[in-house]
């Protein structure tokens, strides 16, 4: 064989080399961009005469949450309940701790309540198809602090007072109980001042359970649509082999075609947790103290606005980073054995 | 009726179908449109226990329909279905009767990506016949045996072969014990190489189990040698029918021998 001299590319057109120069050119603007930023900033804070300080976190809060309470004590890194002699700091903790059990049972009641809407949505029966189809258009096309305002001002203010004239609603004897001072699960009914409270179980708050039922049913429209795609993404194969083996149409859904479709919508689901997450910062709308409610509280008290806002950013970054952690863990652990 | 059929063809036995000992499969007139479009224009077939019937005929003949029609994977729309003395009508319990009793092994495989090989084949004894999993497994090994791929119990379908995946498909088919076996194709998704293992699985469940299996396929060399009856289909219509050595050596229509001479000279 004739040997083919080995030609010189000229760097110019050398694709190694330009990749390289590239990155060099990326790096020299973004630096650029940053440097130029800061200075900018802290001209502005110089003119203004801003100086950031982060000391009011551990003055003393000295407002009330309207919630369930814990908090981290910043001296023993125990867990306690939130009172109002404890600092800033701790009530800002104290609204994350709300914020996460929110966003826990938000999303698995909007999880479960899109799976059966979305499977729904696939029904051939007629009427559970339009209705499941009602759902998710108007859940998903109507604004989430109007759905919140609804289910808080019109829904549980509403209920009865328990009162002799207005007796609370109870499901399962005194296992479920609604006034509208709450939800309440488990505990027993006892007479107090001429009302019907409950004592004991799990007590919910008005703007607790006004706050879950709203992101739970709103996000769960977004999920019955992904949850719809995904089974329709499963190849009709495979219901007509699981079919064809003479299982019913029930364990064909449960066992072969469901399983396939979660790990198609793992991602868009884990979205649709993080909007969740994220969503519920519109409890500031009907007053539940989450993070956003208890932060606003003390930037008002403080009138350190900017270190508080800081602080609030960075604590919805580390949650959503948390939770698509845990998804991508999800995920690895589903991932169908290599083809 | 366009249908005409050779000497030899078994005529169903009139209005008696479902009550014929004789037959294990007996289609009456069926018809099947997909909207406007009639793809089954009359079929009358009957089949006996233990019989393997390969069914040619061009794509778009209404093959792959009709024999989904057997399991119910496909309505009809008129005439009759009877499998083993059970009609196919929208009675429930009549369809899962009939599907306990017929696998059907796909053109695709459609094996359950995210089960092995071994739950593949155990899942229907498991949640079907609610045997105990050691049982299922068990019975499932066995099975793999058969089909020649017992060490690949614990694979994926994404880690097999095509040829693999297709074995794996007869034994989970096998695995509910099923009267009649029915094939879509099953060879025409795969690599030349991997064709042979397929029909040998095949032809060892014709010859030594005496299955009774409709193949559809235009694997002509497997037809001539384990098929009792050949059935040409064209246009929605059982064209031709007889014993293999008459269908391939005396071809009596011109649609026959013309798709016999384009399929044959490949």
């Amino acid at each position: 064989m004739a040997a083919i001299p080995r030609a010189r590319v000229p760097f110019w057109r050398n694709v190694r080399t330009l990749e390289f120069l590239g990155q060099i050119v990326f790096i020299v603007l973004l630096a650029g961009a940053l440097w130029g930023g800061r200075v900018a900033l802290q001209e502005s804070f110089l003119r203004q005469n801003i100086r950031l300080d982060w000391g009011f976190f551990r003055q003393t809060a000295g407002f009330e949450l309207t919630a369930l309470t814990w908090t981290i004590d910043l001296d023993t890194w125990r867990l306690k309940d939130y009172e109002p002699t404890d600092s800033h700091a701790e009530a800002m903790i104290a609204g994350l701790f709300n914020t996460i059990t929110v966003a826990l049972l938000g999303i698995a009641l909007a999880t479960i309540l899109g799976l059966l809407v979305g499977i729904g949505r696939l029904s051939r029966n007629w009427l559970l198809n339009r209705l499941a189809m009602a759902y998710v258009e108007l859940f998903r096309n109507t604004p989430l602090l109007v759905q919140l305002f609804f289910w808080y001002f019109a829904v549980m203010l509403q209920l009865p007072n328990g009162s002799p004239q207005q007796p609370p609603i109870r499901f399962f004897g005194d296992f479920i109980v609604l006034t509208n001072g709450g939800l309440a699960f488990g505990g027993t009914v006892a007479e107090r001042f001429g009302r019907l409270i409950v004592d004991g179980g799990v007590q919910l708050t008005t703007e607790f359970s006004a706050l879950v039922a709203g992101l739970a049913v709103y996000t769960s429209a977004f999920i019955a649509e992904i949850i719809r795609g995904g089974i329709l993404a499963v190849s009709r194969g495979q219901m007509e082999a699981a079919r064809s083996l003479g299982l019913t149409h029930g364990q064909a859904l449960r066992l072969i075609v469901l399983p396939q479709a979660l790990r198609i919508v793992i991602p868009p689901l884990g979205n649709q947790f993080l909007n969740l997450t994220k969503n519920s910062s519109l409890a500031l709308g009907i007053g539940y103290a989450e993070f956003l409610t208890a932060a606003n509280t003390v930037s008002s008290q403080s009138f350190r606005s900017l270190e508080t806002f800081t602080v609030v950013t960075l604590g919805y970054l580390a949650l959503s980073l948390i939770i698509s952690g845990f998804l991508n863990l999800i995920r690895a652990r589903l991932r169908l054995a290599p083809a | 009726m366009e249908t005409t059929q050779s000497a030899t063809a078994t005529q169903p036995a009139g209005t008696s179908a479902a009550r014929d000992g004789q037959h294990i499969i007996l289609l009456e007139s069926v018809h099947k449109w997909f909207g406007k479009l009639h793809v089954l224009r009359g079929i009358n077939l009957a089949i006996r226990p233990g019989e393997v019937v390969v069914v040619a005929g061009p794509s778009g003949s209404g093959k792959s329909t009709m024999i989904r029609c057997i399991n119910r994977l496909e309505r009809h729309n008129r005439g009759r279905v009877v499998v083993d003395g059970i009609e196919l009508s929208d009675d429930m319990r009549n369809v899962d009767a009939v599907r306990s009793e017929v696998g059907m092994v796909f053109q695709s495989f459609n094996l359950f990506p995210h089960l092995t090989a071994l739950q593949n084949v155990g899942l229907a004894p498991l949640q079907v016949r609610r045997w105990p999993r050691t049982k299922a497994e068990r019975a499932a090994m066995e099975l793999l045996e058969r089909v020649g791929i017992p060490e690949k119990a614990h694979a994926y379908p994404g880690q097999l072969s095509g040829g693999q995946q297709q074995r794996v498909a007869i034994a989970r088919a096998l695995a509910m014990n099923p009267k009649i076996m029915l094939f879509d194709e099953p060879t025409s998704a795969l690599d030349p190489e991997m064709i042979q293992e397929v029909l040998d699985v095949m032809l060892g469940l014709a010859r030594e189990h005496g299955m009774t299996m409709i193949v559809v396929t235009h694997e002509m060399g497997f037809a001539r040698e384990v098929a009792n009856r050949m059935v040409f289909m064209d246009e929605g219509v059982i064209v031709e029918e007889g014993p293999p050595e008459h269908f391939f050596t005396n071809p009596q229509h011109e649609r026959t021998k013309l798709f016999l001479s384009k399929i044959l000279h490949q």
